[in-house]
């Protein structure tokens, strides 16, 4: 949205668009009625970005809520995810490209 | 690890956030036991011996507790993503308990209970993301 200068020195309010990939640019008017219309878009402007902010608030407090309730959970994987290798490592067994194997001769 | 859920569960008391996590002792034994494993997976044939002695020594209280707050978690998320519908709750719970009899099998050594906790809290939380 912009007011465009015109060379007698009046302003003329115009909107732009996509439209199939190209911008297309659409003139408003001049004058009481663009100056109202312009108000009117610059509004609605304010509003979808105070929209988009609080949408980005909920999805934020969203986020922590599910990682507080994963984080006892994940704390119990990451345990036993030590102690299982603690485990095979003190039978034995050793890594071979990302597979559990027994050494020979060990028990 | 306790900062996010400190920070996440407003109204919460930090007495009530510590039974959902492992107490300082276990989780002290378990980076002991982490780094002995790294020492021992690189070819320290002493830290195998030590990783032994350790696991003796620390590994039926480190799963006691570890299977415990995996427990009590699953709990706090069915409170939490349930909680107001009990009917839910007591299937779900009987749910679980039936999974975990499957997943354990009979006699159960304490690593594979802590495994089952492990198998069963986490297709409780995919249940849960799922929602």
């Amino acid at each position: 949205m912009a007011w465009e200068r015109r060379k007698r020195g009046g302003r003329y309010y115009t909107r732009s668009r996509r439209e199939k990939g190209h911008v297309v640019r659409e003139y408003v008017g001049t004058g009481p009625f663009a100056e109202i219309v312009a108000a009117s878009d610059r509004t609605r402007r304010e509003m979808e970005e105070a929209e988009r902010e609080q949408e980005g608030d909920r999805q934020r407090r969203e986020m922590e809520r599910l990682e507080a309730l994963a984080a006892p959970i994940l704390e119990l994987s990451e345990a036993a995810e030590i102690l299982i290798r603690a485990h095979l490592m003190a039978c034995g067994y050793h890594r071979h490209k990302g597979e559990w194997r027994r050494a020979r001769g060990e028990r | 690890m306790p900062e996010a859920n400190a920070k996440a569960k407003p109204g919460h008391t930090p007495g009530a956030l510590e039974r959902y996590q492992l107490p300082v002792e276990v989780r002290e034994s378990l980076e002991e036991l982490r780094e002995l494993s790294a020492r021992a997976e690189a070819g320290d044939t002493e830290a195998r011996k030590e990783l032994k002695q350790k696991l003796r020594e620390s590994s039926p209280a480190v799963v006691a507790r570890a299977s415990d707050v995996g427990r009590k978690a699953q709990h706090l998320l069915i409170e939490t993503v349930f909680g107001g519908s009990p009917l839910t709750e007591l299937a779900l719970s009987g749910r679980l308990d039936m999974m975990r009899e499957e997943v354990a099998g009979e006699n159960p050594t304490p690593l594979e209970v802590l495994l089952t906790e492990r198998v069963v809290a986490c297709w409780m939380l995919v249940e849960v993301f799922d929602r």
